[in-house]
């Protein structure tokens, strides 16, 4: 056959094959023509077209085991230690278990042995299977099997000798013997006992399955195989990790728990799990994923992702239903051979059970039963007919893995939800104390349908749960959010201001102010014209919407609005309240980048702080936020080391507290990143400032305004190692994103523009530079007060672009602006103010006034001395103004003199 | 010791144009394929090709290393599944010859020859089937082993060679046609 000849029969295949059979004998007389041959093989083909690959998949997998077993077989017949090898028992995830006895004795001891063959690969792990092996000696219940003796082989391969128990695996066990669901469960208590011993001895199973847990004649279960038990002790070594993620990997994956299958840390959660698995397969003689098994992968994706059928739902009454019978179940014959009908089986089974086997079964290890203890006491109260703990509470849990399984999605929805329903517990405390209960009631219902409805409209207008697609975003969900509302007039003004208020503040904790204000705006007129008076709600949108208003830089609004809030909140609720410390964190950012009330900012905070601590306890998520503000605000005293600390403790809090996808974390990782930057700790803050751009990236999406932040220090980064160009990209790239999301004239937008200018000035692009930084002071000139700092630093910087450029004369004024400002925030002794003595002592000079120039350049140069140090770059600069300007006017001898001072 | 690095510098020189990265390459990934299939437990349905996924996957994982570029996973997979074929192959031979001159365990006969007279195919004619086929079709010949001796999923089979879930679905149709179709006419002419 020639390869044209294949694509002929290949070609006639694809059509044929994909005809409907009575079509195909037209179909191949077209296709084949008068070449006989070519009908033959398609013909042939087609014969040989059966649905499944059942002969290619038996031949390879056949082939497969028979090279497993080839090298296994290898060893019986010779000896290992005193022992001989008489068999093969079985094959564990580590290693073969053979049958051996002992050679040295008159009378014959039969016992196990394990070979861990992974050893061999991994010489350095014997040390420490030694000392495991020890533990494992000790380890001594009924209901565990014995660990007798260890060595190692010829090949030096390390084996354990083990008590050989004569059992069948468990859940042969209950099928053959038709065990009842109470000697079932009974047995299960006494498996969990023995785990439950292991766990006080800090021996982890990992691999609990019935192959692993025998049940000797007269009923007593054994259990094998802590071969690969590891320690709860901390790893000693990185290879270790590596291997255990590895020997995980092995276990037969039926059993496996989430957590392993991802390579996460393992627990004694992961026991529990695995108990789980194992009261599931001896209530229904089945396991849990039976359905998703048929490739690796599927059943990795379901035990991740997918919740297994509660136990009595596999046992409905009628006709299996196909899916069930592709999983080789059949319910009818499972009951049957239990002897018992499948109703009854369902009923016993339902409540009680499917919910204790789930809880056990969580994803999240958290959510399981904590012990195995726990577990069996569990079911020993299903047994004694008590109420079991695993009814309690699942409805949180369904909450609770809702968001867990939308995390970022869900940051932002649960932001509406839980204000959604603490709008309605709070509606509803005030109808109560109206007392006219019924019709209140009846409007109260209404409303809360209203609420509900409106949420089920938005998430299920897309799909959140669909695994396979991508999630949708929080974007989207506000964007349908919010759309819904305009297109909704009918809603009573409570629900509308309070789902205006819920998608606003969202918005704004997303960073999209330009579409948080005007819903906040509609949402705080709506109440105020039902408020009667002071009024929390009044101070939720007023609050909502002031630091909206901030965080679009409009800051004249926002105090205002704050300074509202903060006297309403103080009405309402007294000094100590949470809710007033929320205002207080709130005015307290809007000042604190303001020099002159920078103190005032810091005492709201640090009482905010107070307040949060002493109503949340220590490890408070408000607590962590308001020591980040902190934080930020030393940042603006110029304490970077109190900044520094600041952040690392609001970190500290929220990795023991939150999920690394909040957005809170992020953001300080962000500052401290920022920090690190300024401090010159450059390689830990690239890390740092890494990670927080991946995970703003996650949370809130490519084009975040969140990124520009760190976009920017990282910026800085590269400019520091005098990569410019690449800063300049990392700039540009904060900058566009600025412009994209908060919009063109914002002081954040403008503050991107300085910062690329500044890169620009350095890389020598003047006249780009010079039109971003104009482009800046525009803005600023437009948002901010005409003293802010900000505009003395870029009139500082249009000074020095004019400086370089030969301009003196245009440098003037910006530079007296800036030395102005400087004078006034910073006051005359800061290094800032120096700076702008210098460059304009510098301007001065070229533009004949050196009377009014040499006091400036002397002055400046003996304050960065003091402030900055001799070989800071703006010491360094200010020196260079100074003999510049002593030797022009032919005073050598005073610049010879300044020289031999600094060497002093 | 194998060090997990030199395989993802071997894939990469390999991509890179030298030639003999690839001889270098081959007998690390062999010998921990071997080693893996060697240590590997039975799984609870004989004679699944589960097997084979669990240790090509596990090769990966331990000879791979975290981040490696999509196009040298590709490659890894490619030889993986054509060595994988290999030693199942060589193995079966092996085993044949053995037979022949009385050299078979008790062990084996009784364990495993039940098991081969269910099975309508054996490897080594799915071997010799795929060669030929190979012959006139590089690429379907790649896409069986792949799938088969890799054991990747459709889907994953389908990302790696870089072609839609629709044509893979098609060729493999084709495929084992004129697989299953070749076999059973060598078959009949024994």
């Amino acid at each position: 056959m020639t390869p044209e000849r294949w694509a002929l029969i290949r070609d006639a295949f694809h059509r044929v094959v994909e005809s409907a059979p009575a079509e195909r004998e037209s179909l191949l007389k077209s296709v084949c023509g008068d070449d006989a041959e070519l009908r033959r093989e398609v013909e042939a083909m087609l014969a040989s077209d059966v649905d499944g690959d059942r002969q290619l998949r038996e031949a390879i997998g056949g082939a497969v085991a028979h090279v497993v077993e080839h090298q296994r077989s290898s060893l019986i017949g010779s000896q290992l230690g005193t022992y001989r090898v008489t068999g093969v028992l079985g094959h564990g995830g580590m290693g073969t278990v053979y049958l051996a006895e002992r050679v040295d004795r008159q009378f014959q001891q039969r016992v196990a042995i394990k070979l861990v063959e992974q050893m061999a690969v991994h010489p350095q792990l014997r040390t420490r299977l030694r000392a495991e092996r020890q533990i494992l000696a000790n380890l001594e219940h009924p209901y565990i099997a014995r660990l007798i003796d260890g060595g190692e082989s010829e090949a030096g391969i390390p084996y354990l000798v083990i008590e050989h128990i004569d059992g069948m695996p468990i859940d042969e066990y209950c099928r053959t013997h038709k065990l009842g669901i109470r000697a079932r469960l009974e047995l299960f208590e006494k498996v969990c006992a023995a785990v439950d011993h292991a766990h006080r001895n800090l021996i982890v199973h990992r691999d609990l399955k019935p192959a692993n847990i025998l049940v000797t004649a007269d009923g007593t279960p054994k259990l094998l195989d802590f071969g690969i038990a590891k320690l709860l002790a901390p790893e000693p070594a990185g290879y270790t990790l590596a291997v255990t993620r590895m020997q995980d990997r092995l276990l037969t994956p039926e059993h496996a728990a989430p957590e392993q299958v991802l390579g996460r840390s393992i627990t004694i959660a992961t026991d529990v799990y695995a108990l789980g698995v194992l009261l599931y397969q001896l209530l229904c003689d089945r396991s849990p994923y039976a359905l998703h098994s048929s490739t690796m992968q599927g059943l990795e994706r379901a035990i991740c992702s997918e919740d297994p059928p509660r136990p009595s739902s596999l046992f409905r009454s009628g006709r299996p239903r196909t899916l069930l019978e592709a999983g080789g179940f059949d319910p009818q014959v499972a009951a049957r051979e239990r002897g018992i009908s499948v109703d009854r089986l369902r009923r016993a089974l339902a409540g009680d059970l499917d919910e204790i086997v789930l809880k056990a079964m969580r994803k999240e290890p958290e959510a399981r039963y904590a012990t195995a203890a726990l577990l069996a006491a569990d079911v020993r109260r299903h047994l004694d007919g008590e109420i079991v703990t695993a009814r309690q509470g699942s409805g949180r849990y369904r909450a609770y893995k809702f968001i867990r399984r939308h995390a970022a999605a869900v940051t932002i929805a649960s932001v509406i939800l839980a204000a959604l329903i603490g709008f309605a517990a709070l509606m509803w405390t005030q109808q109560q104390q109206l007392k006219a209960q019924r019709d209140l009631a009846a409007r109260e219902r209404d409303r809360a349908t209203q609420v509900s409805s409106f949420m089920v409209d938005i998430f299920s207008s897309a799909d959140p749960f669909n695994a396979q697609g991508r999630d949708i975003t929080a974007s989207e969900l506000l964007d349908r959010g919010a759309a819904r509302i305009r297109s909704n007039l009918n809603q009573q003004p409570e629900v509308r201001a309070q789902m205006l208020d819920s998608i606003g503040y969202a918005y704004q904790r997303q960073g999209n102010q330009q579409k948080a204000i005007p819903l906040l705006e509609e949402s705080l007129q709506i109440r105020r014209q039902t408020a009667t008076g002071p009024n929390p709600l009044l101070v939720t949108s007023l609050l909502n919407l002031a630091d909206a208003l901030r965080k679009a830089g409009n800051a004249a609004s926002a105090e205002g609005y704050y300074r509202q809030a903060l006297a309403m909140s103080r009405d309402l609720f007294g000094e100590n309240d949470r809710r007033v410390a929320d205002v207080m964190v709130g005015l307290g950012r809007l000042l604190y980048p303001n020099p002159a009330h920078l103190g005032e900012a810091e005492q709201l905070l640090e009482n905010a702080l107070a307040i949060y601590k002493a109503k949340l306890g220590p490890e408070g998520s408000d607590v962590a936020e308001t020591l980040s503000d902190l934080g930020n605000l030393m940042l603006w005293k110029d304490d970077l080391a109190s900044a520094e600390q600041y952040h690392r403790q609001a970190l500290r809090i929220y990795q023991e507290t939150v999920p690394r996808t909040h957005p809170d974390y992020a953001q300080t990782l962000g500052s401290l990143g920022y920090e690190l930057v300024r401090r010159g700790n450059l390689a830990e803050a690239e890390k740092v400032l890494n990670e927080a751009l991946e995970l703003k990236r996650q949370v809130f999406g490519a084009s975040s305004p969140q990124l520009s932040a760190v976009l920017q220090s990282l910026a800085d980064i590269h400019d520091q190692r005098g990569e410019l160009n690449q800063a300049m990209a990392l700039e540009t790239e904060a900058l566009t994103i600025s412009r994209r999301s908060a919009g063109e004239r914002v002081v954040e937008t403008a503050v991107f523009l300085d910062s690329l200018a500044r890169l620009q000035a350095k890389a020598g692009m003047r006249e780009e530079a010079r039109r971003n930084v104009l482009a800046a002071l525009s803005i600023y000139g437009e948002k901010l007060p005409a003293d802010h700092p900000y505009i003395a630093s870029s009139d500082q910087l249009l000074g020095e672009i004019h400086l370089a450029a030969g301009e003196a004369r245009e440098a003037i004024a910006p530079l007296r602006r800036a030395l102005d400002i400087c004078v006034r925030t910073y006051g005359v002794t800061s290094w800032r103010t120096a700076r702008s003595q210098s460059a304009l002592g510098e301007a001065l000079a070229a533009t004949d006034n050196p009377g009014e120039a040499e006091p400036l350049l002397l002055e400046s140069y003996r304050t960065l001395r003091a402030q900055l140090g001799n070989d800071d770059d703006l010491t360094q600069l200010a020196r260079k103004r100074v003999l510049k300007f002593l030797s022009a006017h032919g005073r050598a001898a005073e610049a010879d003199r300044l020289l031999a001072s600094d060497s002093r | 010791m194998t060090r997990p690095s030199s395989v993802t510098q071997l894939l990469s020189d390999w991509r890179s144009g030298q030639p003999d990265a690839l001889e270098r390459l081959t007998p690390l990934v062999y010998d921990e394929l071997r080693r893996l299939a060697d240590r590997f437990m039975k799984r609870e349905r004989p004679g699944h090709t589960l097997q084979a996924t669990a240790i090509v996957h596990e090769a990966y994982e331990r000879l791979i290393s975290v981040e490696v570029p999509w196009v040298d996973r590709q490659h890894f997979f490619s030889i993986a599944a054509r060595l994988m074929r290999r030693i199942l192959v060589d193995h079966a031979k092996q085993r044949a010859a053995n037979k022949r001159s009385g050299k078979v365990t008790v062990f084996e006969l009784q364990e495993h020859d039940a098991e081969i007279a269910d099975i309508g195919f054996s490897i080594v004619e799915i071997d010799q089937a795929l060669s030929q086929l190979a012959a006139v079709d590089r690429r379907l010949a790649d896409i069986v082993e792949v799938h088969y001796f890799a054991g990747l999923s459709v889907e994953e089979t389908a990302a790696t060679l870089e072609i839609s879930v629709s044509t893979l679905n098609r060729e493999l149709r084709t495929a084992k046609a004129w697989l299953t179709k070749t076999i059973r006419a060598a078959m009949h002419d024994t």
